[in-house]
């Protein structure tokens, strides 16, 4: 810059030299004085300025006495032109008045000479200056003339400039409808004259006014049409300009990391075009985000390389603030110390520059300080410092905060009355906000605010009342009106309890109606979900059972490309709602986990087998690995492991494009058998900075990939949970463009001998066996009746299916007919699977009491199963079945059957027996960790109790059917509430959740429908828990 | 910490809980724990001036007309007002525990796993 000011040096000196010309020696001056401004050298700027007027006015005066009028106006408007000049140095070397006064000078030569783009553009020159002086409210009076001007001229340029400043600056006095007004006209206008820098920078604006508002998605939607834009014009500074605000609002959304890479994105961006204003910007940017989490060296390294930028591109607003947010950070720090050095540096700059915003912040962040250090009247100096500037300033927003902060100062230190007065300054300050921004913000603010006034106006009157007091007790010491204040005291203090009482109880009350608000939206969740779970299920096993049976008939090669592609979809259906059933489960703490014997080879088969034709439609390779000497035979829950695999793979093979996806289980024993799967895959990888995201429930690593690749988008997030929930950790390590591994730890154990021979019998063997078989078929739904008979009759030989719609009518057909097992859906009309299960196992006679009867329910929720199997159903088969798995359960049964049948009462054996086969459940009800655990190992203790349970529960177990029976649900609160601390010992935590049930319902005052089932799982519950226990005690 | 024996009252009309709460109790050498199945019992016997009550919110559902846990706390707090009660309910209603607080019980424990240690800490922290 100093070369270009040399060159113009030489430049007039030649001309003046060469030609002698006064006019264009006066010309190069004023192009001289232009010059120094832009390179911020307002003295010489100043100096040719005026030497520029100086001769002019001879001039003007000479030529004016020749009366020679077209040269006086040429040599008028070089005065004016040098007047401009004047206004912009004068302005940033504060001399304010000189300024005006050139302004004015300038203005009536240019009304002489009818220039209205000179006058349009010396009105936007002085709007300039008092904008760089903060002094928002001048600076717009200034645009709003320049405005009047290009709108009476029709520039459009003009317009849309102004509108634009006008805007800026109503946001920087926190007048944001009014900003946003503006910004709205100039985007309108821009769009008119078509210009993308504008509207861009519209958007920009409006983007950034929106984010104050709160109004987040509908600003992110504005940022990324004008980074659009920007992308258009290959304008790597506005696509900088984008991005940082995009991280400004991510941060405010609570996205810090997304945040983070927003703003190291415009550094790059701006590194790489050299443009170190922005950078600056950004790296502070930065900071503020790292001090915010508590990262103070990060901050302080990022506010280096800021102050770096700044200093390149001579920045010192830029200066300015990186010191002072340099003391921020040392002050939360606690190095008050070096915060000070940073303050005192930043306040010269800023003195130095007269940013007087930052004047503002410098002395507010000094009153803090001197608070700190307890030294309450500097801290007031200072406030008022900062107060007279924004005072000045017409700074709302800050005389707002200042006021607040005196006013609570003076709070402190007792002096109530400059306190009130501040409160109510700040009031007033309050309202010309709110008056000016309606924001909702505001509005949180007020109830705050209210009551902070209203408590320093209390203290006030109670001050004033002690006052009074004393004077009184000073003035007259006679017994008589000690007494009488005594009284008064005593008046003042029983009025301030019983509002404090009932202010209390209101609270209470209010939190109570809460409280059961709360908890009738999660009964209200927990309902639906279950609801959901049958509702959804039962029509898609229709769907798929239908799709499967059409498929194996004669078809035509169209028909038959149209069902599979029906059948797919429906899997893929299927899927997602599992996900989402599954997601809200794992919310509400209600995935429950089974432990049973499984075989690890069936498990990775059976993933291989569900993937590999999509690996192979890809192109891929895909294969599984077991290293040889892991256990087959392990404990745990193979679906749930299955599941993670599954959406491990399938996410594998969907971002694969070519090469390998590759399941490894290795084995870890060391202090605890570990298995650990690896899914390997050669995809497109993962950016380093979006692997933490992945996790995250409803966000994969882009939002586009869901639209590109399909899924819920909940399968990492499931899996996650699920791992965590076997005891596991989850992990993955990708590179971008090479591919990802994700691998995943449980803890496994082998499986023990008994069951090992318990999971031989599962597996399906001979379906000969089930030759003949004659099942009673329960099921309302019609084309569930069709798809589970014709799976039948395609399967078995021989075997004869009768089907009933409803309990009622399958009762019915068990007493005349003879069948060998029974397959029951839950939820029929009339009557349900449960009360015919109730009915057959305790009205009807042997054998046919003791007849296997398979529940076929859509419910996966472990209670509706445990339910079935507490009622003395053998076992059941979810919906929507797989075929091995009735078939399993049918042989299981059909073979099982004849020596069940020598059993009395298999209703109460069967259930605990089977469940472990079926279920893997071991089906105790009763849990003693915690007495042993409390009782330290005294058996006698733990006897004692135990005893002391099994005497008291039957009597407990008497009250509660008396009380059913007499319909006196008070006494069955009483009772039911009484034994939930001994349900709780006993580890019986299911039933102490039916006794809440069962209490709540009552409190409700629903009827005997809802609360007898409970009550009787409730009884189920105690009697087999006494058997448990009466077991324990022979041992 | 004084070495002071510690005369604690039980009042629970819960044969169990109140049996597993002064086993409990009566580990530490320094804890003498009286039981009582009703509160009017216990006030009877309030001039031993107990160091500790524990008293159930509940205390009628197996004498249908005794007085239930906040009658006997305020009777209580009435006789002393330095008395250290400690609540011990199986409600776990926050309006609940605040009455009883307000009504000057010390803390409020609910019934489940963790009364215990719950309880022992507020008796060591007597101390």
């Amino acid at each position: 810059m100093k070369r270009v000011v040399g060159v113009f040096f030489i430049f007039c000196f030649v001309s003046l030299q060469a030609q002698e010309d006064i006019d264009s020696l006066i010309a190069s001056w004023n192009r001289l004085s232009a010059e120094y401004l832009r390179i911020n050298e307002i003295d010489s700027a100043c100096k040719y300025g005026n030497c520029v007027i100086d001769i002019m006015d001879t001039r003007i005066q000479m030529d004016e006495s020749r009366q020679v009028d077209p040269k006086l106006l040429a040599l008028k408007e070089k005065k004016a032109e040098a007047l401009s000049n004047l206004i912009t140095a004068y302005g940033k070397s504060d001399r304010i008045d000189l300024a005006a006064e050139c302004y004015e000078d300038a203005l009536i030569i240019y009304s002489e000479l009818e220039d209205s783009t000179a006058i349009f553009n010396l009105h936007i020159r002085v709007a300039r200056v008092y904008d760089l002086r903060s002094s928002y409210q001048e600076a717009i009076n200034y645009y709003n003339s320049a405005l009047q001007l290009a709108i009476e001229t029709n520039d459009k340029h003009g317009i849309s400039l102004c509108y634009y400043y006008i805007g800026l600056n109503n946001r920087y006095l926190g007048n944001y409808s009014e900003a946003l007004k503006n910004h709205l006209n100039d985007l309108r206008i821009e769009e008119e004259l078509g210009n993308k820098v504008g509207i861009a920078n519209a958007y920009i604006t409006i983007a950034a006014i929106l984010n104050t508002l709160n109004d987040r998605t509908a600003a992110i939607e504005k940022l990324i049409a004008a980074r659009l834009l920007f992308e258009e014009m290959s304008d790597s500074s506005g696509i900088a300009t984008v991005s940082n605000d995009l991280g400004k609002i991510h941060f405010a959304m609570g996205d810090t990391l997304a945040a983070i890479a927003d703003h190291l994105h415009a550094a790059d961006i701006r590194t790489t075009i050299g443009e170190f204003d922005g950078l600056g910007a950004s790296y502070s940017y930065l900071a503020s985000i790292e001090m915010l989490r508590g990262n103070h060296n990060g901050a302080l390294t990022y506010l280096y390389q800021a102050d770096d930028a700044f200093q390149k591109s001579a920045n010192q607003n830029g200066v300015m603030s990186v010191q002072l947010e340099m003391a921020t950070v040392y002050l939360d720090m606690m190095e008050t110390e070096v915060a000070m050095i940073w303050l005192e540096k930043a306040q010269q700059t800023a003195t130095e520059i007269m940013n007087y915003n930052g004047l503002i912040k410098i002395h507010s962040l000094r009153a803090s300080v001197e608070l700190k250090r307890g030294n309450q009247k500097r801290s007031i100096m200072c406030y008022q410092k900062a107060w007279n500037i924004a005072l000045n300033q017409k700074n709302y927003i800050q005389l707002f905060t200042i006021s607040s902060s005196l006013a609570a100062i003076y709070e402190d230190q007792k002096d109530y009355a400059n306190a009130f007065r501040y409160q109510n300054t700040s009031m007033k300050y309050k309202d010309t906000l709110d008056h000016n921004a309606n924001t909702t913000a505001a509005l949180m603010l007020d109830m705050e605010y209210n009551y902070k006034k209203e408590k320093i106006s209390n203290l006030l009157l109670q001050e004033k009342k002690d006052a009074i007091n004393q004077a009184a007790m000073a003035r007259q010491e006679t017994q008589k009106q000690l007494f009488f204040g005594g009284v008064l005291m005593f008046l003042i203090i029983t009025l301030g309890l019983w509002s404090r009482v009932r202010y209390i109880r209101k609270t209470n009350a209010r939190l109570e109606i809460e409280k059961e608000k709360a908890e009738q939206s999660e009964q209200f969740k927990q309902r639906f979900l279950a609801n959901m779970s049958h509702e959804i299920r039962t029509p898609m096993n229709a769907v798929l059972g239908m799709t499967n049976l059409t498929l194996d008939t004669k078809l035509t090669a169209r028909q038959r490309k149209y069902l599979t592609a029906v059948k797919k979809s429906s899997k893929n259906l299927l899927v997602i709602i599992n996900d989402i059933l599954d997601l809200s489960k794992l919310e509400a703490g209600k995935m429950e986990l089974e432990k049973i014997a499984f075989n690890l080879d069936e498990v990775i088969d059976q993933v291989c087998d569900t993937l590999r034709f999509k690996a192979e439609e890809k192109g891929l390779d895909f294969n599984a690995k077991i290293h040889d000497s892991i256990p087959r035979l392990m404990m745990g829950d193979p679906a749930r492991i299955n599941q993670i695999l599954l959406n491990l793979c399938g996410n594998a093979i969907k971002f694969t494009e070519k090469g390998s996806v590759k399941i490894v289980v290795s084995w870890e024993n060391e202090d605890q058998a570990q298995l650990i799967f690896e899914v390997q895959d050669t995809g497109i990888g993962i950016a380093d900075e979006k692997i933490e995201l992945l996790f995250n429930a409803f966000q994969q690593a882009d939002a586009s990939t869901t639209r590109k690749y399909g899924g819920s988008g909940l399968g990492l997030s499931i899996s996650k949970t699920l791992v965590e929930l076997m005891g596991g950790e989850i992990k993955v390590e990708s590179q971008e463009g090479k591919g990802s591994v994700f691998s995943f730890t449980l803890a496994c154990e082998p499986a023990h001998e008994e069951y090992r021979q318990s999971f031989q019998i599962q597996a399906p063997t001979d379906l000969h066996s089930l030759a003949g078989i004659r099942i009673l078929l329960a099921e309302d739904n019609e084309y569930n009746r069709i798809v589970v008979k014709d799976t039948l009759d395609n399967l078995i030989e021989n075997v004869s299916v009768t089907c009933a719609e409803n309990g009622k009518e399958a009762i019915r057909m068990l007493e005349e007919k003879d069948f060998d097992l029974i397959l029951m859906d839950i939820t029929m009309p009339e009557m349900d699977g449960f009360e015919a299960t109730i009915h057959i196992r305790n009205e009807m006679s042997a054998p046919k009491k003791d007849i296997p009867i398979i529940a076929l329910t859509a419910s996966v929720l472990n209670t509706a199963i445990q339910k079935c199997l507490d009622i003395g159903m053998n076992a059941y088969v979810p919906k929507p079945f797989r075929r091995d798995e009735l078939m399993g359960t049918l042989i299981q049964f059909y073979q099982n059957k004849k020596p069940k049948l020598n059993q009395s009462i298999p209703s109460e054996e069967m259930p605990t027996e089977e469940l472990k086969e079926v279920n893997g459940n071991n089906g105790s009800v009763t849990n003693l960790n915690f007495l042993t655990e409390f009782c330290n190992g005294d058996t006698k203790r733990l006897n004692k109790y135990i005893n002391m349970y099994i005497q008291a529960t039957p009597g407990n177990m008497k009250k509660i059917e008396k009380a059913i029976l007499d319909m006196d649900y008070k006494a069955l609160r009483l009772t039911v509430h009484s034994m939930k601390p001994q349900l709780i010992f006993m580890g019986m935590n299911d039933a102490k959740d039916v006794v809440v049930e069962i209490i709540n319902n009552v409190d409700k005052e629903m009827d005997n429908t809802i609360i007898e089932p409970l009550v009787q799982e409730l009884l189920v519950d105690c009697k087999h828990s006494i058997k448990e226990l009466e077991a324990t005690q022979k041992l | 910490m004084s070495l002071k024996e510690k005369l604690i009252f039980v009042i629970d009309d819960d044969e169990m809980l109140s049996l597993m709460l002064s086993d409990h109790l009566s580990q530490n050498p320094l804890h003498k724990v009286i039981r009582f199945g009703t509160g009017e019992e216990a006030l009877r016997k309030l001039s031993q001036n107990p160091d500790v009550i524990i008293l159930d919110y509940n205390l009628n559902s197996i004498e249908p007309n005794a007085a239930d846990g906040m009658a006997i706390l305020q009777q209580i707090k009435s006789l002393d007002k330095q008395a250290c009660v400690i609540m011990l309910s199986s409600q776990e209603q926050y309006g609940t525990a605040l009455q009883t607080i307000i009504k000057g019980a010390l803390e409020y424990v609910v019934k489940d796993n963790d009364a215990f240690s719950r309880i022992d800490a507020i008796i060591a922290s007597l101390n």
